[in-house]
């Protein structure tokens, strides 16, 4: 997948997330924490973004960041699931 | 000699003020405090990312969009080449000129002109979706730089 691609892609995951975030903004504090995350999203369905993510997760966690995994879901009442790791 | 304290002051924009002054007005009751989030980033690959900042109330609502940006990295440097604030009670966009200029252009063009803080946050995000291959094509022929930095 090229970084074009890839970038696409995170973007039209981005528009979901902030969609969802802004209807339920109680969330957000959970979400983003009192200090400064990296948030790398992951699809519920597309296995070839998720896997290039993974290895966007492990070059941001060598750098020292603190990463939160956005996971989309397939559950309408739950469409996201963030992981701290 | 007294020593002085250092007085860390905060500002809010007018529009911010504003909000705050109907919010009170509508519930006298209220408390109300504004918090400045931390920029958080979304990474969309190890080239690209979004970072956003905004000014949301107790229940986490939106007040102000203080940035909402697409930065792409170029050497090691991460370099804002777009971004968005509503500072003077309306979303309007920065463009980075190039590498060798630091001068900004900014403008309203295509931009949102009505709507709320909240309508702008999600607006931003949903331009640089839209148009981010527009804006790092014409920031690194602009800068000089081929395949588009990546």
């Amino acid at each position: 997948m090229s970084k074009k691609q890839q970038a696409q892609k995170n973007l039209n995951l981005t528009v979901k997330l902030t969609n969802y975030l802004t209807k339920h903004p109680e969330l957000n504090k959970y979400v983003w924490g009192a200090s400064g995350v990296s948030l790398v999203l992951f699809s519920a369905t597309d296995k070839n973004l998720n896997k290039e993510n993974e290895k966007l997760v492990e070059e941001l966690k060598e750098e020292g960041k603190k990463v939160v995994k956005a996971e989309e879901t397939k559950n309408t009442k739950e469409p996201w699931k963030f992981i701290t790791l | 000699m007294r020593k002085r304290r250092k007085v860390k002051r905060k500002y809010y924009s007018g529009s911010v003020i504003n909000e705050l002054i109907k919010l009170v007005q509508q519930d006298k009751s209220r408390t109300l405090t504004v918090t400045e989030t931390i920029p958080k980033e979304i990474y969309l690959t190890n080239f690209d990312k979004i970072t956003h900042l905004r000014k949301i109330d107790e229940k986490g609502d939106i007040m102000e969009v203080i940035n909402v940006s697409y930065e792409i990295k170029l050497e090691n440097d991460w370099i804002t080449i777009v971004r968005y604030d509503s500072a003077h009670g309306h979303l309007h966009r920065h463009t980075l000129f190039s590498l060798d200029s630091p001068d900004e252009l900014v403008d309203r063009d295509r931009v949102i002109k009505r709507g709320n803080p909240e309508l702008w946050y999600t607006w931003a995000i949903e331009d640089i979706k839209e148009r981010f291959l527009e804006y790092r094509k014409g920031f690194t022929k602009r800068s000089k730089i081929l395949n588009l930095g990546y």
